[in-house]
């Protein structure tokens, strides 16, 4: 049975039910979370960490939740802060520039065990990490997720406007750099 | 309005439809664990989520009360100091073995202060007395015919002339 994100929100703000209606949360949005998060941060242990915490503090914050927003949208918005929060603090760790982060990201996609790709797989996930970070995100979004405009725009509070000229951007330049060679 | 009308992605899309259309790899079974990692957690945070402000408290407990300690122990310092009396020989031996340390501005404060605790002791004296003066003037009254006895009323009326069969008209 799917359960509606409603449904499950009763549930878990029913005491006699909480515990059941955040495990259907989980089952719901689990692997939603992971793979926007894992598309950031490209490493499996960092993703699976910040995946984690991203259910701790929805779990955490579930009563402040008042339904204005969707509930997926509500728990994306955590899940990309987590994982921005995660680049700007390992750029302020190792003092590096932009253009390091995406070399360090590089390396870890081709070290990483948990990376399949084969070459023309590896060059759109190289040409996608030099995008900047939120437009990598919005690309990630749209691209991957399939997600609407609309929703993107109320997970990273920015128009929708301004999300498709990001998109644009995005996709022309991962075409220039596909396109190459 | 879709964005796949307005932004075109076929380049990338085409592009990629040459690969093996696999990417991003997860350990077996990751996601049948996810829960119980989460829960796990989740009861840690509950855990610390009640330690955490016991362990504020006990904190703020031990500063306040080594804050007061301090505190308390200085202020009896200062009130053992100011309990302390010496007598008159005493401060005059102070004063002449020590007498190259005090200051000609000392010594005046400390006569004007000997000085005019002599001059209130006189007048609060004075004025002790002035009311003790105004008190018996107080007690002072009128006499009145109660207060002298018969025979004194008499000798007084024979001194003043009157014979006895005068007192009938009186």
């Amino acid at each position: 049975m799917s359960w509606t994100d409603e449904e499950i929100i009763e549930k878990i703000q029913d005491n006699t039910t909480v515990n059941y209606g955040f495990n259907l949360l989980m089952d719901k949005y689990q692997e939603k979370v992971y793979w926007v998060i894992r598309r950031m941060v490209i490493e499996h242990g960092v993703a699976d960490d910040l995946a984690q915490d991203t259910f701790v503090k929805v779990w955490k914050n579930i009563d402040s939740f008042k339904g204005g927003s969707k509930l997926y949208t509500w728990i994306y918005r955590i899940a990309t802060n987590e994982a921005l929060n995660y680049l700007r603090k390992s750029k302020r760790r190792f003092f590096l520039p932009i253009g390091d982060i995406e070399y360090e990201l590089t390396s870890s996609l081709e070290a990483d065990v948990y990376y399949n790709g084969d070459d023309i797989e590896l060059k759109l996930q190289k040409a996608i990490l030099k995008l900047p970070k939120k437009q990598r995100l919005v690309f990630n979004m749209k691209y991957f997720e399939e997600m609407k405009f609309k929703d993107i725009s109320e997970i990273m509070k920015v128009s929708v406007g301004s999300l498709k000229a990001q998109y644009h951007h995005a996709v022309k330049k991962i075409e220039k750099f596909v396109k190459e060679d | 309005m879709d964005n796949k009308k307005d932004i075109k992605d076929d380049v990338i899309r085409d592009f990629l439809k040459k690969s093996s259309g696999q990417d991003f790899d997860l350990p077996e079974d990751y996601f049948k664990g996810f829960k119980s990692k989460v829960q796990s957690k989740i009861n840690q945070e509950k855990k610390y989520g009640l330690l955490l402000p016991k362990i504020k408290f006990a904190f703020v407990g031990i500063a306040c009360l080594l804050f007061s300690i301090f505190v308390l122990k200085d202020f009896q310092d200062n009130i053992n100091l100011t309990n302390i009396e010496f007598s008159k020989k005493e401060l005059l031996a102070y004063y002449f073995d020590n007498i190259d340390e005090i200051s000609e501005d000392e010594i005046l404060e400390i006569m004007i202060v000997d000085d005019f605790e002599f001059i209130t002791q006189n007048i609060s004296n004075d004025s002790i007395k002035t009311k003790d003066q105004k008190e018996d003037k107080k007690i002072e009254k009128a006499p009145s015919l109660e207060d002298f006895t018969d025979e004194e009323i008499f000798e007084y009326m024979l001194d003043e002339g009157y014979e006895t069969g005068d007192w009938d008209n009186l």
